[in-house]
C-alpha cells in the first residue's frame, strides 16, 4: 500500500507553521474534550470515530487549504479522544493497540495531508513498537529494525515524501530506545548493529555503483574505511543507525534527514561516551585515538579529494 | 532483478564531487571534535594531581598554537575558521579551570561573560556562522544567569524583553553587515536567530500575563513594532519563513492574552482559545500560500 504524494505544494515554514497551530489547537481542544467527557468513555469513543471520519471526509472532498487545517486538527484530536475512550473500555492492552493501528491504517488509506500522513505512519510504527514492549519480545528488535531501514531505504529511493519523514522518525524513535544503556538486552543491541551494518553496505553499494567508482583499489579503500568506523560503532546501534540515515540522506539530498542525521549523530555519541564505564582518562584516551584516526584518513585523502571537487 | 527494481534510482542524488567535499569536512571536523572532547576529558581526569600552573599552561600553549595555526594557514578559510573556532571553546576551559583553581568566588554569569567578552573580535574576523552561534548562545546564557544570580529583581519578561532586544540587535548588524560589508550570511543563521529571538519575547509576554506591569505594555509595544517592521521587511524580501515565525509568536500571544481575559469557566474558555487558534492558523496558512504563489508566478 502505497502513500499518495500530498496535494498542497507549501514551503516547509507553511507545512510547520500549519502543524505547530494544529498541535496547539488539539491541546486546547483536548482540554475542553477532557473535562467535559472524561467519566463518559463511550461518548468518546462515538465523538473520536465521527470526528475522524468527518475530518477524512472534509480533507477528500475540500479542494481549499483553509478546510485542510481544519481537518488535520480534527483528526488528531478524534484520534486522541478515542485512544482515551478505548483506553477507559478495553482492558487488554494488545488490543488496544490493535484499534489504534487499524484508526491509523484509515487515516493513512484515505488521507492525502502530509501532516496526518506522517501521523499515520507514525502511529503504525509505534503500535508495532508497543506490540514488542507489552509482550516483552525484545528479541525481535533487530527484525523491526530491519523492517523500518528497509521501508526508509525504500521510500528515500522511491521518493515518497510523506512516508519518508514518518518513517525517519519511526527509525529515530527506535534508535533512540536502543541508545539506552540496557545491560540486559546485549544481545539484541550486537544483533541491532548487525543488521545496520548490513543495511549500510547495501546503500554503500548502491552509492559505488552510482557514482561509477572504478578500480577495484578504490573500492577496497571505501570499504576498508567504512568498515573501521562501522566497527568502532559496532557496540552502539544508535551511532550506527544515525550514519545509516547520514549515508542514506546525503545520497538522496534529503536535507532534513541530513541535518536530523547530524544532530542524533552528536547526541548519540555524547550518550555512549557518557554511559560507558570506564575511567575518564579511558574515554579521555578512545575519544583521542579516534580524532587521531579521522584527522589521519583527512591528510592521507585529501589530494585525492581535491581532484574530485 | 526484483531487488534492483525496488530499490531503483529514480531522485537526483549528490555525485562526486559533493562526496568528496562532505567527506573532507566531516573527517577534519569530527576528528578535531573528538580531539577537543579528548583533551576535556583529560583535564577532567587529571584534575586533582596536577599542579596549577601546568594546567593553566597547557590550554594556554594550545591556545597560542591553535591561533597561531590561524595566521600560518593563510590560503584555507574553512580549516581557519575551524581552528579559530576550537580555540575559542578553549577560552571557555581556560576561564573555568582558573575559576576552580583559585576560587574568585565568581558567579557563573562572571564566566560566561569573561568567555563571551575574550571571543567577541574572534567571531566579529572569522565571518564564520557557528562562531556566532556560540558567541550568541554565550551573551544569551550570560544575560540569563545575571537574571538569576544577580539582579533578583528583574522579573522573567524583563529578562526575556532583554534577550529580545539582543536578538533582533544581532539580526540587523548581520543584515547591514551582509548590505554594506558584503558579509556572506547563510539564511540557516539568520532562521535560528530570528526563531530564537520569537520565542523569547513570547515566552516573555505569555509568563508576564499573570502580574502585567509597566516592563510588560513596554515589552508588547517593542513586539508590535518590531513585528510591523519584519512583516514589511518579509514581504518586501519574500521572506516566507519569517512571516510564519511572526505568525505563530503573534497566535500563540494572543491565546495567551484570551485565556487570561476570558471571563467565562474554565471549560469554554479551552474550546474558545481551541476554536481561535485553528481559525486563525486556517486564514493564515491560505493567505501565505497565497501570497508564496504570486511571488513564484512573478519569478516566472
Amino acid at each position: 500500500m502505497i502513500g499518495p504524494e500530498t496535494k498542497s505544494k507549501e514551503s516547509l515554514a507553511i507545512r510547520i507553521l500549519s502543524l505547530a497551530g494544529g498541535i496547539l489547537g488539539t491541546c486546547f481542544f483536548l482540554g475542553f474534550m477532557g473535562v467535559m467527557f472524561l467519566d463518559h468513555p463511550y461518548a468518546m469513543i462515538i465523538m473520536g470515530v465521527v470526528t475522524i471520519g468527518g475530518s477524512l471526509t472534509i480533507e477528500r472532498i475540500a479542494k481549499s487549504v483553509i478546510l485542510d487545517t481544519i481537518a488535520i486538527s480534527s483528526c488528531l484530536i478524534g484520534n486522541i479522544i478515542l485512544g482515551m475512550g478505548l483506553n477507559s473500555i478495553i482492558k487488554n492492552d494488545n488490543l488496544l493497540t490493535v484499534g489504534l493501528m487499524i484508526s491509523a491504517g484509515l487515516i493513512l488509506n484515505f488521507s492525502k495531508s502530509f501532516v496526518l500522513n506522517l501521523f499515520g505512519v507514525v502511529s503504525i510504527n509505534v503500535c508495532l513498537f508497543t506490540f514488542i514492549s507489552i509482550n516483552n519480545i525484545h528479541y525481535i528488535i533487530p527484525l523491526f529494525l530491519g523492517y523500518l531501514g528497509t521501508a526508509f531505504i525504500y521510500l528515500s529511493f522511491n521518493s515518497h515524501l510523506n512516508w519518508r519523514l514518518g518513517s525517519l522518525l519511526s527509525l529515530l524513535i527506535l534508535l533512540t530506545y536502543l541508545g539506552f544503556d540496557l545491560k540486559e538486552d546485549i544481545g539484541t543491541r550486537y544483533i541491532s548493529s548487525a543488521v545496520i551494518v548490513g543495511l549500510i553496505i547495501f546503500i554503500l553499494q548502491k552509492i559505488i555503483h552510482h557514482l561509477q567508482i572504478e578500480g577495484s583499489d578504490n573500492r577496497v579503500m571505501i570499504y576498508l574505511i567504512s568498515s573501521v568506523i562501522l566497527v568502532l560503532s559496532f557496540f552502539s546501534p544508535s551511532i550506527s543507525g544515525a550514519l545509516f540515515i547520514l549515508l542514506l540522506s546525503f545520497h538522496t539530498s534529503y536535507r532534513t534527514g541530513l541535518i536530523t542525521g547530524v544532530i542524533v549523530l552528536v547526541y548519540f555519541v555524547g550518550q555512549y561516551y557518557y554511559n560507558l564505564e570506564y575511567s575518564l582518562l579511558i574515554k579521555s584516551g578512545i575519544m583521542f585515538g579516534t580524532g587521531i584516526l579521522l584527522t589521519m584518513y583527512w591528510f592521507f585523502l585529501k589530494n585525492k579529494l581535491k581532484h574530485y571537487e | 532483478m526484483e531487488k534492483i527494481k525496488l530499490f531503483a534510482d529514480k531522485g537526483s542524488y549528490a555525485n562526486k564531487s559533493q562526496w568528496a567535499k562532505i567527506i573532507d569536512y566531516a573527517l577534519l571536523g569530527i576528528g578535531v571534535a573528538f580531539l577537543l572532547a579528548g583533551t576535556i576529558f583529560f583535564f577532567a581526569y587529571n584534575w586533582a594531581n596536577m599542579h596549577r600552573f601546568t594546567k593553566l599552561g597547557i590550554i594556554e600553549t594550545l591556545i597560542i598554537l591553535g591561533t597561531g595555526s590561524v595566521f600560518a594557514l593563510r590560503s584555507k578559510s574553512t580549516i581557519q575558521n575551524i581552528l579559530l573556532t576550537t580555540v575559542s571553546i578553549l577560552v571557555g576551559l581556560l576561564f573555568s579551570v582558573f575559576g576552580q583553581i583559585y576560587q574568585t568566588g565568581a558567579d557563573a554569569y562572571d564566566f560566561f561573560l569573561g568567555w563571551s567578552i575574550f571571543i567577541t573580535l574572534w567571531a566579529i574576523i572569522s565571518k564564520f556562522p557557528p562562531l556566532w552561534i556560540i558567541f550568541y548562545t554565550l551573551v544569551n546564557i550570560t544575560i540569563i544567569l545575571y537574571s538569576q544570580q544577580v539582579a533578583e529583581n528583574w522579573s522573567v519578561t524583563f529578562t526575556c524583553i532583554l534577550l529580545f532586544i539582543v536578538g533582533i540587535s544581532t539580526i540587523l548588524v548581520l543584515n547591514l553587515c551582509q548590505q554594506f560589508f558584503g558579509t556572506v550570511v547563510p539564511d540557516w543563521v539568520l532562521k535560528i536567530f530570528a526563531l530564537t529571538t520569537a520565542f523569547f519575547i513570547t515566552v516573555g509576554l505569555i509568563v508576564g500575563l499573570n502580574r502585567p506591569g509597566l516592563e510588560w505594555f513596554i515589552g508588547l509595544s517593542f513586539c508590535l513594532i518590531t513585528y510591523c517592521c519584519a512583516v514589511f521587511f518579509a514581504i518586501k524580501s519574500r521572506l516566507l519563513y519569517l512571516l510564519c515565525i511572526v505568525a505563530l509568536s503573534t497566535i500563540g500571544i494572543c491565546s495567551a492574552l484570551l485565556l487570561k481575559t476570558l471571563s467565562m469557566e474554565e471549560t469554554s474558555s479551552f474550546l474558545f482559545v481551541s476554536l481561535f487558534i485553528i481559525f486563525s492558523i486556517t486564514l493564515l496558512t491560505s493567505k501565505l500560500i497565497t501570497l508564496q504563489n504570486d511571488w513564484s508566478r512573478n519569478e516566472e
